[in-house]
């Protein structure tokens, strides 16, 4: 028997033994990492202290009281929910931000709107850590604050920790790690590197590329730091050795999970070469001025010119190559996020050497700062409509959070697009379209619904309690590849125009919306307007 | 039955009845229609099909092939003026075979499939397969024997499916498949099983375990023109609809298994205790002493099955004594939620995450004290 056929329950039952023994060690490992954060900042020149408080609470502000909670998952967040209510069986992702959710849920309604809010407050917590990672890499703490004031309010990264995407709680453990890391580096504390190992493997557990990528970022931040490339760490010893023996036992139950959902995502090697270039240009959100600012941007081509910040430059890059076999347009503001956190980091280094330039003349350095700044902030402004566009799916949610206030308190049928219903490909509708719904929002413990397909509906109606179909924007979308037009009029699903014709609908909740068109994926048609409406299905 | 069926009447669109038959457990009606188009319309139980075109008192119409809009009306009108002098009888199961080794819980297989030469080298893989634990590389080889074999080693199928550790995933995948081939009843019956066992085993997720019960249903009607005669239909549409609350359906529909082939698969009496739990729980005791007898190591003629199973079950009785004699309260114990997630719920993942937590920062305090010390 190989690994790919173990039995499905015990595959879960290991994933969730290690995400409450990494969950558990991460409550000692994080306050560890914000000791040595608050020590590493306190031990520097204390400069600053207060741009560095401001800078803190100007995130919080945006994220909490001026930007929207906002799902950018392109309806994949519902089923990412869903993944996260009932933990097991992992997603392909892997369980460590699944199983921090999780346990949100212990005190949170089931809802997508609590990851978000999770995701939020994990963002604003996590900047300290960022903050002093920076501070690691780049050896000032002037650059660290710089950096720390581009972390508060670049919009990209505002809109994803404000979002339901797992890469917020990854970045939180992922810095923490490297910080403990750095600091095993430098101390040999075992302690350190404990707490290093159970942040790193969390983020390893809640990625599947950081399984590749917390390794490389690790090896590539102590060249950073050294100034050199870095050669061993000194001579193992044997509770260092059973300490990597340990994590290399926790990371088991993720490695099947990549082979066995992983690994089958990945492209051939051949087509994987063109992917890597496609990650590296077309699909690269650093080069979006339209997502990521391009003053950031070219105001981090100046750090290139110290050698010793090389690394870190190569840190981006490998953030931007490892998600290459699955980046496109409507996920390259979230999965290369990690890249645009390094870019900020050297941005907060140039704009340090395009001071320096002007060095001898305070007024010239501070219009040189001046101008930088505003030239960032003009740029990282420019983002703003295009990262928080209306799109139908912002419609959707909008319109079902106004459609649940009319279904029935008691129980009832809801009818509503999923997986059931998708297309298969031979007749010429993609069947890539994510059809995902939020159940857990109508169905027991929270309502009384009973959810059913279309296709299933159809086919054996249940006659027994009042029945409703939700039709909302994807009954217009399917999804098509780069390159297709937009097919005519509304596009309608064929399940959905098959449901119109069997069974008389009645609207009880209807809204017009402006059709948004493909924001982010390639999904509706050309009509000027899209008819939502929660219906009563009664009998013809 | 021939006026019931419109002999010698004129039907809309020019339909007339060519030939009426029996086939097995229903009655199959051949008409021509304008145009020389042809019409198959199958009578059936009321209860053994679930989606019919007509439901009558006594009859499930279904569409075999052909258009039958236009003459539907008229024959729905025609079934329900003469069904009051029709009547159902259920025949006596046929003679018990010579006893054959059965896998575990799975119902024999046709003697045929082990004794013919070129099938048994087949069979006799998929059973070393089965042995060695490789359930699903079993499935797909009694799948392939299947197709020889019509129906001949379909409790096989069933068990390997029942231990191949279905996630609703693979269910939906195998559904994805039958849709694709809705012409081939044996893929339908295996979605439906596996929907079936992935509610029972492993439902969690998107697809909770009504929706997979549901699901079980649909294929199961699919599947139903050709395996009518299948006792391990009426089982699976009868836990199916037991689990959905649909207490009626369930009964008509497990009393049929029974009464079709429960001498050959106890399981069918291990439902029927199921099914009868709150509304009879003498007869569920006496049906469980059924299974436990006809699946006693001691007693039966082939490998026993699955030892937990029969503990399972010994357990299950005790408890259904219990309840009758007032000293247990009823609990879901024929289809419990999965144990994991009941582990995994959310406050109890909390708790021990805490727990863990604690015990680190204590290891943690003792190891300072220990070093200062």
């Amino acid at each position: 028997m190989s690994v790919l056929q173990l039995p499905a329950e015990l595959v879960s039952l290991l994933h969730a033994a290690v995400a409450v023994l990494l969950l558990g060690l991460s409550l000692v490992a994080l306050p560890l990492a914000y000791r040595r954060a608050w020590r590493l900042w306190r031990a520097e020149e204390p400069l600053q202290e207060r741009w560095s408080a401001a800078a803190l609470v100007v995130a919080a502000v945006l994220r909490w009281a001026v930007a929207p909670l906002w799902l950018t998952m392109v309806f994949i967040g519902y089923r990412m929910t869903e993944t996260a209510i009932q933990l097991v069986p992992v997603n392909h992702y892997g369980i460590g931000a699944s199983a921090l959710y999780h346990m949100a849920f212990a005190m949170l309604p089931l809802d997508h709107r609590s990851l978000m809010a999770v995701n939020s407050l994990v963002g604003v917590l996590a900047l300290p850590l960022h903050a002093a990672l920076a501070l690691q890499l780049l050896g000032s703490k002037v650059r660290a604050v710089r950096f720390l004031w581009l972390l508060a309010a670049t919009p990209l990264l505002i809109q994803l920790d404000n979002s339901e995407a797992n890469h917020v709680p990854t970045l939180w453990w992922l810095s923490g790690g490297l910080l403990l890391w750095l600091e095993f580096a430098q101390t040999r504390s075992r302690l350190a590197l404990s707490g290093s190992l159970v942040l790193l493997v969390l983020a390893m557990t809640s990625r599947v590329e950081m399984v590749l990528l917390a390794p490389l970022l690790a090896y590539l931040a102590l060249w950073t730091v050294r100034g050199e490339r870095p050669r061993a760490l000194g001579r193992p010893t044997l509770p260092t050795a059973l300490l990597w023996l340990g994590t290399g036992t926790l990371l088991v139950p993720q490695l099947i999970n990549l082979m066995q959902a992983g690994l089958p995502l990945l492209p051939e090697p051949a087509a994987l070469v063109g992917r890597l270039g496609i990650a590296l240009t077309l699909s690269n959100v650093l080069l979006r001025p339209s997502l990521f600012p391009l003053g950031i941007l070219l105001v981090a081509l100046p750090a290139l010119r110290e050698r010793k910040l090389w690394p870190l430059a190569a840190m981006a890059v490998v953030c931007v190559l490892a998600v290459a076999p699955d980046v496109d347009r409507g996920n390259m503001a979230r999965v290369q996020a990690p890249a645009a956190l390094f870019v900020c980091m050297l941005a907060a280094a140039g704009l340090d050497r395009l001071v320096q330039s002007r060095m001898g003349s305070v007024v010239g350095r501070s219009r040189v700062a001046l101008a930088t700044w505003a030239a960032m902030a003009v740029s990282a402004a420019f983002t703003v409509p295009f990262l928080w566009a209306p799109s139908n799916e912002r419609a959707e949610e909008l319109f079902l959070r106004d459609a649940l206030t009319h279904l029935p308190a008691g129980p009832y049928t809801l009818i509503r697009l999923s997986t059931e219903d998708r297309v298969p490909k031979q007749v010429g509708r993609e069947s890539t379209t994510q059809l995902h719904f939020p159940d857990y929002l109508v169905k027991p413990p929270v309502g009384q619904a009973r959810l059913s397909s279309v296709a299933a509906w159809l086919e054996r109606p249940d006659p027994g309690h009042p029945t409703y179909f939700f039709a909302g924007v994807r009954c217009f979308a399917a999804w098509r590849p780069d390159g297709q037009p937009p097919p005519a009029g509304l596009n309608e699903h064929p399940a959905c125009r098959q449901l119109r014709k069997s069974a008389k609908l009645v609207p009880v909740f209807q809204r017009t919306v402006p059709n948004h068109g493909d924001v982010w994926l390639n999904n509706y048609g050309d009509a000027a307007e899209l008819p939502l409406a929660l219906y009563k299905v009664e009998a013809r | 039955m021939a006026e019931l069926l419109g002999q010698d009447r004129g039907l809309p669109g020019g339909c007339k009845l060519q030939n009426g038959a029996i086939e097995q457990r229903m009655v199959v009606a051949h008409y021509k229609c304008d145009g020389d188009r042809a019409l198959v319309l199958e009578l059936h139980h009321r209860h053994a099909v679930t989606a019919a075109a007509i439901t009558s008192q006594h009859f499930a119409v279904t569409v075999r092939s052909g258009d039958p809009s236009v003459v539907l009306a008229t024959l729905e009108g025609l079934i329900r003026k003469n069904e009051a002098e029709f009547r159902w009888v259920l025949l006596p199961p046929p003679a018990k075979p010579r006893a054959v080794p059965v896998l575990l819980d799975a119902p024999p297989p046709s003697q045929a499939a082990i004794d013919d030469p070129k099938t048994a080298p087949i069979f006799r893989q998929a059973v070393a397969l089965h042995r060695a634990g490789d359930y699903q590389g079993a499935l797909e080889v009694f799948v392939e024997l299947a197709r020889t074999k019509p129906k001949a080693i379909l409790g096989h199928i069933v068990d390997s499916l029942a231990r191949s550790g279905l996630t609703a995933q693979k269910a939906q995948d195998l559904r994805d498949e039958a849709d694709l081939h809705r012409d081939d009843a044996l893929k339908q019956f295996v979605a439906s099983v596996a929907s079936h066992y992935a509610a029972h085993n492993n439902a969690v997720g998107e697809e909770g375990k009504p929706d997979l019960y549901r699901a079980a249903l649909r294929y199961l009607d699919r599947a139903a023109p050709e395996f009518q005669s299948e006792p391990r239909l009426h089982i699976y549409l009868a836990v199916s609809h037991f689990r959905l609350g649909q207490q009626r359906e369930a009964e008509l529909a497990i009393e049929q298994a029974v009464a079709m082939g429960a001498e050959f698969d106890p399981d069918a009496f291990y439902c029927r205790a199921e099914i009868f739990q709150n509304k009879d729980l003498d007869r569920s005791i006496a049906d469980l002493d059924r299974y436990i007898a006809m699946t006693d190591p001691k007693l039966s003629h082939g490998d026993a099955p699955s030892p937990s199973k029969q503990q399972r079950v010994r357990h299950m009785r005790e408890h259904l004594l219990a309840v009758r004699e007032k000293r247990a309260a009823p609990t879901e114990l024929f289809d419990p939620g999965s144990f994991l997630h009941q582990l995994l719920a959310p406050k109890a993942f909390a708790a021990m995450v805490a727990g863990v937590a604690t015990l680190a920062w204590t290891a943690l305090g003792l190891a300072r004290r220990r070093r200062r010390g």
